[in-house]
């Protein structure tokens, strides 16, 4: 595991709430060609493909069978992962860390105006106790961040401050879904949609597709690209039940945060990282993710502002752009952005090393951390 | 590269229902068969991942979650791959990438099927094809393989007698593997004489609906070296991707033929480059190939180069690939014995890591010390392969 890897090529196709000229192969085949180029790879040079791809967010059976294809996967050494998009990206690196090839491409989508989300959600509680609750991830996601608000007293300004943030940033990013800021005001007096959470404090379901090419050792030094050298992974899942005492602090989220860290030598991570992309799914997980990652202590999350510190979320997060099954994946696309300085207008100064973090499942059933290093 | 072993391998016994146990509970059984096969405790486990395929077969939505539990993952590393009737191949492949990175010394590769209780699969089967020109067709897993045959028998004269030998030689072996679901055995008359499901492919030509689970423990050399069991060490890995549509391995224009299987010999030559095979004939001892249909263990012994292109059904004929044999074929019965569709490939690893073992029982390949093992996912379209070799 010496020689490192390192993300030279990125590319993103949308995010909005339904594209409606292209078909998911071609978003899926404009994000992949693209990353190729800003890597300025030749697909012959490409090693490896990895997909992350659902099949009922897909909507069809084995979906990677016409997802492959499109992403560069005609001939090549190709796995497809279903668990989460981030995943793909976690064995990409494991592959080019063994040394096996010394590039791969990751590519991650969802066009989720083409597909029901919630009963998808519906369908992953097992047939015999749940199911029958009805309970799809607002729900669940409701659920968690009240059990958060209610353990730490977060009053409402404080998840409406998120909102704002995240929205103003939003605006900055050309790929978001949501490019207008919102007030304090206009996230408070929104319709509560599950309690306690309000219109404004849930994601859009967007559509789009994210790439990223990896290279390793050499290989990405003859690149001369922008290089995010991966300096810390972790990933970990989460009991299947999850037990309201435990809907607060995520075990996954902490084993990932300490692996990761761990690799990457972080002791002191809200002085070490510049930028964090988190998954925001509602304000209230912004919160906790502050606490998960370390940027603060266990109930700490509303009073942590991250100012000349942390900027979090940059990019607006999943409340500005939420392409589902990828979300996790752009998070990553994004913090690589900003430790080679191209995140243009969105671009936090001086950024050199970021942490991003994806989740899946309801209430979180799984947590990725990636640390990433600016490299000139 | 880290040099990477499979020290632990567990199998249920494949049946066509299992009514006793939940899926869950079905993937622990296989883990804990494993487990105790290599002398470890679930604790040792680093990290996982899940061989789960179609989602629709199980029922579930994303049932990675469900299983996280029984699997003993919770606050680990887990992930699951998806590449169809490969899934067990590439997800073996996803675990050896964890071992070989140098992260993880023990990682664990698990997966379960309920075939039995999905239904038709072939109707689950039918939506993995596009909306608009082949799912009306209607194409399912075995017309799109009667499609091969019938290409491979017009290219090389192959007829339905050479593919009834492969079934026929395949119950004979299964006979002698307690995991295998189908055990009984049928002749080459019984075989031409069943009912045709989609011609040339005839009831007895074809695998079928299993329940089961299958788990391998990959450990790293340094951490096998602990262990006083036999050790597979995983000596090379390749995949392939051929194309979505078949029309496209078809007529003028084509890169590749349907009768062939040119992106499983792509999958397997990686390997055997990996492996540093030369000449797969004499160097690879026994081999496990995916084959769900008769006509299929055709084309993917020639793929796998230890017969020239058209010519296995006549060596079958000569006895060649049987149990005995000078390089036998499936002596676990293969795909045509026991297909749980998520873990059927992982059992292709299984089953060559137990014959460079030498714990394969009533099936074992005397003196095996080099297997090769492949996979075969979507439409004849995700083909994997790995060599194994024993230290005897």
């Amino acid at each position: 595991m010496s020689e490192r890897v390192a993300v030279v090529g990125i590319s993103q196709v949308g995010y909005a709430s339904a594209i409606t000229d292209r078909t998911l192969e071609e978003l899926i085949f404009e994000a992949a060609t693209g990353a190729l180029a800003d890597a300025r790879l030749a697909w012959g040079e490409l090693d490896a493909v990895v997909i992350g791809a659902s099949d009922l967010v897909d909507g069809r059976v084995i979906s990677s069978m016409v997802t492959a294809p499109p992403a560069g996967g005609y001939m090549k050494d190709l796995l497809a992962v279903a668990s989460s998009a981030e995943h793909a990206f976690v064995l990409a690196y494991l592959r080019l860390a063994a040394g096996l090839g010394d590039t791969a491409l990751v590519a991650g989508w969802s066009k989720c105006s083409e597909a029901p989300i919630p009963q998808v959600e519906r369908l992953s509680l097992d047939p015999f106790y749940r199911r029958h609750v009805g309970m799809d991830g607002l729900v669940a996601a409701a659920l968690q961040a009240g059990a958060y608000r209610d353990r730490y007293r977060v009053p409402d300004e404080a998840a409406a401050r998120v909102v704002v943030k995240n929205r103003a940033s939003g605006a900055r990013n050309p790929h978001a879904e949501r490019r207008q800021p919102v007030t304090a005001n206009d996230v408070l007096a929104s319709p509560v949609v599950a309690w306690p959470l309000k219109a404004l404090e849930t994601p859009p379901l967007s559509d789009g597709a994210c790439a990223l090419v990896l290279a390793r050792g050499a290989r990405a030094a003859a690149l001369r690209r922008p290089a995010a050298r991966v300096s810390g992974l972790g990933w970990a899942s989460e009991t299947y039940w999850r037990e309201p005492e435990d809907l607060v602090n995520s075990r996954a989220l902490a084993a990932a945060t300490e692996r990761a860290y761990r690799m990457a030598g972080i002791t002191a991570p809200r002085r070490e990282i510049d930028v964090a992309e988190v998954y925001d799914v509602t304000p209230y997980h912004e919160l906790m993710a502050y606490e998960g990652l370390d940027f603060c202590d266990a109930g700490e999350g509303a009073r942590f502002t991250g100012d000349g510190e942390v900027a979090v979320n940059p990019s607006g997060g999943l409340l500005c752009a939420n392409p589902f099954f990828a979300s996790g994946l752009v998070r990553i696309a994004e913090a690589a952005l900003q430790v080679t300085g191209r995140a243009d207008g969105r671009q936090v100064p001086g950024a050199r090393r970021a942490v991003a973090h994806g989740a899946s499942g309801l209430a979180g059933q799984a947590h990725t951390v990636v640390v990433l290093e600016g490299e000139t | 590269m880290r040099r990477v072993a499979i020290v632990g391998v567990g199998q249920t016994e494949h049946r066509f229902r299992r009514d006793d146990v939940t899926y869950p509970e079905l993937a622990r059984e296989a883990v804990a068969r494993a487990l105790a096969h290599a002398g470890l405790d679930v604790g040792d486990i680093e990290a996982a991942v899940l061989a789960l395929a179609p989602d629709a077969l199980m029922g579930v939505a994303h049932a990675e979650r469900w299983v996280a539990d029984a699997l003993g993952v919770a606050g680990k590393p887990f992930m699951r791959v998806n590449t169809g009737g490969s899934t067990g191949i590439t997800t073996t492949q996803a675990a050896f990438y964890h071992v070989a990175s140098g992260m993880f010394d023990c990682v664990l590769a698990a997966g379960a099927d309920r075939v039995g209780e999905s239904g038709d699969a072939q109707l689950v089967l039918n939506t993995m094809w596009d909306v608009l020109y082949e799912r009306p067709f209607p194409l399912n897993a075995i017309n799109m393989l009667a499609l091969q045959a019938v290409r491979y028998m017009a290219k090389y004269g192959t007829t339905e007698r050479h593919m009834a030998l492969a079934a026929v030689k395949n119950r004979r072996h299964a006979m002698r593997n307690p995991h295998a679901h189908l055990r009984t055995e049928v002749t080459v008359e019984e075989v031409l004489a069943s009912r045709v499901i989609c011609w040339p492919i005839k009831l007895f030509d074809a695998c079928p609906q299993s329940t089961g689970g299958c788990a391998l423990l990959l450990c790293s050399e340094e951490f096998a070296r602990r262990l006083p069991g036999p050790k597979a060490w995983i000596e090379g890995v390749g995949n392939c991707v051929e194309t979505y549509f078949m029309g496209d391995r078809m007529g003028p224009r084509a890169e590749h033929d349907h009768a062939d299987a040119d992106a499983l010999a792509e999958a397997i030559a990686r390997a055997y480059r990996q492996a540093g095979i030369g000449d797969p004939r004499r160097e690879i001892d026994v081999a496990e190939l995916y084959a769900p249909f008769s006509n299929i263990e055709l084309h993917a012994i020639e793929a796998a180069r230890l017969c020239d292109k058209g010519q296995a059904g006549r060596l079958l004929e000569k006895g060649e690939f049987h149990l005995g044999s000078r390089q036998p074929v499936n002596p676990s019965g293969g795909v045509l014995c026991a297909n749980p569709i998520a873990v059927t490939a992982m059992v292709r690893v299984a089953e060559a890591a137990l014959q460079v073992m030498g714990h394969a029982g009533e099936r074992q390949v005397a003196g095996a010390r080099t297997a090769l093992a492949t996979g075969i996912g979507g439409d004849h379209q995700f083909y994997g392969a790995m060599v194994l070799r024993g230290e005897r």
